[in-house]
């Protein structure tokens, strides 16, 4: 087979659709939630009515039905515009939709994937509990059997869309005995469940237009319709939906850095303009060709790393068993292009501060505020140091 | 007195009176002048009394005439605490005191000094239009000789301290050449722009200043328009210097950020100092801040030594700054998700530190100070 990174023209007439709306409804506003550091409501409510929530979702549940690059696209324009709409979007989509549709029973599909799909409700992901950081399997929050029936007792932090989403898909230790393999279970907990609130907002260095928010479970009862995957097997429900979910990272990380690049050009040319001699300088020049190195890299690794994301998340969905190679080799895709593709947007946008001298840090700047939410991708669905070690071991040949 | 050599225990005596003062009086109050983006008026009134406005100003008028390593040392140490109030002092310091202390005539010393070095009133200088110090070949504010007085138009987009300045000493065309005219807040035809909030050094406000058909009498020119260049150029050796000795105080503070972070925070039933990850980032920052203070002490004394340290200086303030810009990044990774929470202060430290790299000249712009004796 030959090898063919190119995308097709309706992919490519997707991005223009895409980048137009974006551009013209939603990219005027950002500053404002930024400042204000609230949720983008009506900006969700636009993006739904583009069928954005539910992109990825089959059409027989209400979604488009289209493919992981036309995620992967969606997400790199939408990256490169604001990180906050993005993460919204991915928590949504990538992290709540995705293991109910790897994952979840017809009845389960059924129930959640259509009001999911058309944005009407919005979804989330907690993992991350004040304990269980990078050590993500050191879970507290319990989930004790009651009949047919868990009840959940704990807490989550740094829950993305927690505050706004109807449905969370949430994991809890049933057995700690039995350690991550057999002992965590997922669970999609509805917004209005008894024993279940919200707790601290948190106030951030960035990201500001989405909410990060804490998750309180006090005895709060799950029926058993409610147990996504098998019981035990929760921890591998969250590890394939974070093989996808760092690869989407990846590409709206290659929007910001494709972005940093565009502004710092757009800056160059404008000061040419006014009489400036920055774009003859060979020390500005060269900053310029190594962020467009990068990115250019960036980008055969990012989408190299969704086709095989297609591959690997149909033979889930089929229930056959996943070739260990297959999973390995996205496993260790997805980390290499998180983490490398993280680092490359910081730098981008590190290099377009340099271009800009003083423009470039004060308020209002879109490289301003560019610069406050890039440490996030080099942090968040595992830290940049996690992944090298994912790596490492992998080329090693050590166990996790 | 005139100290021309730096004692180690006049150092050591200031950076123990600024530590103190630092952590009893500033740490309590970080937050308060993030939110409000202003020093409270209490800290000010304290700076005063420890007489931190006229360090460099000499004992006639009431400055505490230091040495510059001296200076420098507590420009470092107070930067641990607060980055924005450093660099305000900085400015004060170098704008100003230092300036009309070597290169103000009589009469400006003794009409302006004594309240400078008191903090009573705030002076900054206004070197190239675009805010920088090195692009002073199309300066376009001019002042127009009018026989006895100056008439003085033009914009200059970024003063330092400019919101609290009550002296501006702004750098014109003067037919022949460029001098320093003082052009006094209430002057006719002063324009102060609204504050310039940087992502950084909050609390260290800049504005942008015009200046239209500002009437001063001709003795408000400072030195003679041949000594110009020697003015900037001191003005540009101290302040880079100054902005990586500040950079350094905020390295020095994102290292203690990490340790006591990794130390307490666990992670797989061990504190997260025990991975060599970890141990190797501090390693790096610790490495770094070493780096730092063996050049900052270097160049400080050549400077009380008279020599010309320009290259120097330069070189100090491209690498610390850089230095400074990876370090607290990575003081800010080794917190994981908490390090981008406000919670924890490392966020403003990582935001201290691009901006410090970002002011007082590009590094680029600086990088040709360094190579310009290599071009035969």
């Amino acid at each position: 087979m030959p090898f063919e990174f190119s995308f097709t023209d309706e992919q490519e007439k997707f991005r223009r659709d895409v980048r137009d709306f974006i551009h013209s409804e939603i990219l005027p506003t950002i500053s404002k939630y930024d400042k204000l550091e609230e949720f983008p409501s009506e900006n969700v409510s636009k993006m739904a009515e583009q069928g954005y929530f539910g992109l990825t979702v089959p059409e027989k549940y209400g979604g488009k039905g289209l493919s992981k690059i036309n995620y992967g696209i969606l997400l790199e324009e939408l990256g490169a515009i604001c990180a906050s709409h993005g993460t919204i979007l991915g928590a949504h989509l990538g992290l709540c939709i995705t293991p109910i549709i790897l994952f979840g029973t017809e009845e389960q599909k059924n129930k959640f994937l259509p009001s999911l799909a058309s944005g009407k409700s919005i979804g989330a992901f907690a993992l991350t509990e004040p304990g269980a950081g990078s050590d993500a399997a050191n879970l507290q929050t319990t989930a004790t059997p009651d009949g047919d029936d868990f009840i959940l007792n704990g807490s989550k932090i740094f829950c993305t869309n927690g505050d706004q989403a109807e449905y969370i898909v949430v994991f809890a230790a049933n057995d700690k005995s039995l350690g991550p393999m057999g002992g965590i279970t997922a669970f999609i907990i509805e917004k209005n469940m008894d024993g279940f609130s919200v707790g601290k907002k948190e106030k951030k260095l960035g990201l500001r237009a989405s909410s990060t928010v804490e998750l309180i479970f006090e005895n709060c009862r799950v029926p058993k319709e409610n147990i996504l995957g098998d019981i035990g097997a929760g921890f591998m429900v969250a590890l394939s939906t974070l093989d996808g979910g760092r690869v989407t990272l990846a590409v709206g990380s290659l929007g910001a850095a494709q972005r940093a690049l565009d502004l710092s050009v757009d800056y160059l040319r404008q000061n040419q303009s006014e009489g400036g001699n920055l774009s003859n300088r060979q020390s500005i020049q060269w900053k310029l060709a190594d962020v467009a190195m990068e990115v250019y890299a960036s980008k055969f690794m990012c989408y190299n790393n969704l086709t095989e994301l297609e591959k690997y998340y149909e033979v889930i969905e089929s229930k056959e068993k996943v070739p260990r190679q297959l999973r390995d080799r996205v496993s260790r895709g997805s980390a290499i292009s998180k983490a490398y593709v993280s680092e490359v947007a910081s730098r981008a946008i590190a290099t377009a501060i340099e271009i800009q001298g003083l423009a470039g840090i004060t308020d209002g700047s879109e490289i301003e505020r560019g610069f406050r939410d890039s440490f996030i991708a080099e942090i968040y669905e595992g830290t940049n140091d996690i992944q090298r070690m994912i790596i490492a071991k992998e080329l090693l040949g050590l166990g996790l | 007195m005139n100290n021309l050599t730096s004692s180690n225990e006049e150092i050591d005596m200031i950076k123990d009176v600024i530590k103190d003062f630092g952590e009893n009086e500033i740490n309590p109050i970080t937050s308060d002048i993030e939110i409000n983006s202003e020093i409270p008026s209490s800290i000010l009134e304290k700076v005063s009394e420890l007489g931190l406005y006229g360090m460099l100003g000499s004992s006639e008028f009431d400055g505490a005439e230091t040495n510059f390593s001296t200076f420098i040392h507590a420009m470092l140490e107070l930067a641990k605490y607060s980055p924005a109030l450093s660099a305000l002092l900085m400015f004060q310091n170098v704008f100003s005191v230092q300036l009309l202390t070597k290169y103000g005539s009589n009469e400006q010393k003794e009409d302006m000094l004594n309240n400078l070095n008191t903090g009573k009133k705030i002076g900054t200088a206004l070197i190239g239009d675009d805010g920088s110090t090195l692009n002073i070949r199309n300066i376009n504010t001019e002042a127009l000789d009018e026989g006895d007085s100056l008439s003085i138009s033009g914009n200059k987009k970024f003063a330092f301290n400019g919101e609290i300045a009550d002296y501006f000493i702004v750098l014109c065309n003067i037919g022949k050449g460029l001098g320093f005219v003082v052009i006094e807040k209430g002057n006719q035809g002063v324009s102060i722009g609204k504050p310039i909030n940087t992502v950084g050094l909050r609390g260290n406000k800049s504005v942008p200043v015009s200046f239209y058909s500002c009437n001063v009498p001709k003795t408000n020119l400072i030195g003679l328009p041949e000594n110009t260049h020697k003015i900037i150029n001191s003005i540009q050796e101290s302040s880079w210097l100054g902005i990586g000795a500040i950079s350094t105080g905020v390295m020095e503070s994102a290292l203690s950020q990490a340790v006591k972070y990794s130390n307490e925070r666990k992670q797989f039933s061990k504190p997260i100092i025990s991975f060599e990850a970890i141990q190797s980032k501090l390693a790096n920052i610790s490495t770094d801040i070493e780096t730092s203070l063996a050049m900052l002490e270097k160049v400080s004394r050549l400077k009380d030594n008279d020599e010309d340290i320009l290259r120097q200086s330069a070189m100090a303030k491209i690498s610390i700054t850089e230095m400074a810009q990876r370090n607290t990044k990575q003081a800010l990774l080794v917190h994981g998700g908490y390090g981008y929470i406000k919670d924890y202060p490392i966020e403003k430290t990582v935001r201290d530190a691009e901006t410090l790299k970002s002011i007082c000249d590009s590094n680029d712009d600086l990088r040709l100070i360094v190579s310009k004796p290599f071009i035969n």
